[in-house]
């Protein structure tokens, strides 16, 4: 089933100096399958994202959310359907995880309602999903830059979504943490049956971690398919204009992609 | 203790404080009248020379101070919220200006219109907040944008005052109260005319707590929960400017209550509004209370305008939160 799509979608900043970023995208999410959105930096991947999730509006094309154009939905309804982790956010300092975690109940809620037996199960599950336990009435300022990550997440699954939208989830991590959140990623997309759309930037995670890969460049897709499909040394040089190669390292594993050098001026 | 708990018990000291100054600024003045005699005087109605004095002068002056204490607080944190900038209140980014102006120009141009006082300083106050919003927006709010902006705002609109206050010469009486900000000379005239804004402004904010709460986590992550953050933020700034408008009809340019009363508050109670805001009312009303009683016994018999004593303790309060900001940045 086509969960989520673009529809000639084109995206733009700035009010008077109309700066084009997106151009004409069109591709489809399939329910339960992990995508990514890897391009150069400036390529659109982060606005395409923006224009697939209701936060940016399209200057032309549509973006559907199950088959309904998501502008035409409420923005509690599509919160429903739809959790994103932005790359920007900001807490109270005085928070603490399971207080943070509740505000993901916001769009189940009518006005002024408390949190309900069901929404305190709701969060505990969120809390338990994301190896929270324990970490309860932690201050969020008393974390790592990876256990509040981790906290957004749960604020995300709080929101009881079928889609993860998640905007370079692991730029600021350690590599201890990029590891344990992309593993706590696909086990929400095996376990839960959660589709997942990400912007990254490790083309080694986009292997490894996503069913299919969307190459942007310009503001137009280059290519989308499955990621050893798109992730492969010539489209890597036509996207990046580096010199690479993929790498088996063993029989049956994913392989890695080695970067060797720039090749010269940008293709 | 839950910080639940210490929050509500926070509140009821607020009211308690509140309750204690209101009868203390009743009490005190150039004639000291016992809280008997008070209490006599409001619930018994006896006519007599305090009686008077209670009724016509004192009463109006506390209730006014506890109407723009309340309201500039308050206004004061929705704009730090909206902006997302501690320095972000009313008399910095130029609201209070804005109302000023058109408040001044009322009340010395066409003072037969007063009662179009209030009204004319919503829409002053709100001209010039969405006219500095404008200015400081650049796919977000900038922080240094939004002073900048809100500085040379009120700059230009300061010189208007002056004109005002060259032009008619003859009708400055009162004004420099005005520029100050001050409650003396206040009467129930006043209390009719600001009280409907400020109460229909106050119970607004306190409904839309929930929202600004989801609005502190960030404009994507709030949008991504479902809020329709342009929207709640147009209501947030129209509802600030509709209290600071009132406050300034009522007692002037009166600076710094929308700054240290959210700042106090914040450090007591909290970064969730459902407390804070509530919070912010009483005791926003109190220091405005007390501040005002101060100001009338410090040099008494006579007395100076409230605004300076806000003044004189602002000052220093910005430089401490300056200090903070950079330690934590």
């Amino acid at each position: 089933m086509k969960i989520l799509e673009a529809e000639q979608l084109s995206l733009s900043y700035g009010g008077r100096q109309l700066k084009e970023v997106v151009r004409e995208a069109s591709l489809s999410i399939e329910a339960g399958e992990i995508v990514s959105i890897i391009g150069p930096n400036g390529s659109g991947k982060s606005t395409l994202l923006k224009g697939l999730c209701r936060l940016l509006r399209p200057t032309a094309g549509q973006s559907l959310l199950k088959g309904q154009d998501i502008w035409q939905l409420a923005p509690k309804e599509v919160a429903k359907e739809l959790a994103i982790l932005p790359q920007m956010k900001s807490s109270p300092s005085d928070l603490t995880v399971t207080q943070l975690v509740s505000f993901g109940r916001y769009p189940h809620k009518r006005y002024g309602s408390g949190l309900t037996e069901k929404d305190q199960e709701f969060i505990r599950k969120a809390i338990a999903k994301t190896g929270l336990n324990g970490y309860e009435g932690r201050y969020i300022s008393s974390l790592s830059g990876g256990e509040q990550q981790r906290v957004w997440l749960a604020v995300a699954l709080a929101q009881d979504p079928e889609i993860l939208i998640l905007d370079e989830p692991t730029t600021y991590l350690d590599i201890a943490c990029q590891l344990a959140f992309m593993e706590n990623i696909r086990q929400l997309n095996q376990e839960d049956g959660l589709t997942v759309v990400m912007v990254l930037h490790d083309l080694n995670q986009a292997l490894r971690y996503s069913d299919r890969t969307c190459a942007i460049k310009d503001g137009r897709i280059l290519a989308f398919a499955e990621s050893d499909q798109v992730i492969t040394p010539d489209l890597i040089r036509e996207l990046y204009a580096i010199e690479g190669e993929l790498v088996d390292w063993q029989a049956g594993e994913t392989p890695f992609f080695i970067p060797r050098k720039t090749s010269g001026t940008p293709a | 203790m839950k910080p639940k708990q210490k929050n509500i018990l926070l509140i009821i000291l607020f009211v308690g404080l509140c309750f204690l100054f209101f009868l203390l600024s009743v009490a005190v003045g150039a004639v000291d009248i016992s809280v008997g005699e008070i209490l006599r005087a409001l619930f018994a109605g006896e006519d007599t020379a305090n009686f008077r004095i209670i009724y016509h002068i004192r009463l109006p002056r506390t209730l006014v101070a506890m109407l723009v204490g309340a309201a500039l607080a308050v206004a004061g944190i929705v704009l730090q919220g909206v902006m997302r900038n501690p320095l972000a209140t009313p008399n910095i980014i130029g609201v209070s200006s804005g109302g000023g102006i058109v408040a001044l120009a009322i009340i010395i141009v066409y003072p037969q219109y007063y009662y179009l006082i209030p009204a004319g300083a919503f829409v002053g106050a709100l001209l010039t907040t969405s006219l500095i919003y404008g200015l400081a927006w650049k796919e977000g709010i900038v922080p240094t944008r939004l002073i900048l902006a809100g500085v040379a705002v009120n700059t230009i609109l300061g010189a208007g005052n002056k004109i005002l206050l060259s032009l008619f010469p003859t009708r400055i009486h009162g004004a420099v109260d005005f520029m100050v900000g001050g409650l003396s000379g206040t009467n129930w005239q006043n209390v009719r005319m600001i009280t409907p804004y400020v109460l229909f402004g106050l119970v607004a904010v306190c409904l839309m707590t929930p929202q600004m709460n989801i609005l502190m986590l960030g404009d994507e992550l709030a949008a991504g929960l479902g809020l329709r953050v342009e929207r709640t933020r147009r209501w947030l700034i129209i509802l600030s400017a509709l209290l600071a408008g009132a406050a300034v009809s009522a007692a002037g340019l009166l600076g710094f209550v929308g700054l240290i009363v959210p700042h106090i508050a914040r450090a007591l109670l909290g970064n969730d509004h459902r407390y804070l805001v509530p919070g912010c009312i009483f005791l926003g009303a109190f220091t405005l209370m007390a501040c005002d009683l101060l100001a009338r016994w410090l040099f008494a018999p006579f007395e100076v305008p409230v605004g300076v004593i806000m003044s004189i303790l602002g000052g220093p309060f910005f430089l401490l939160i300056l200090r903070q900001q950079y330690r934590l940045s």
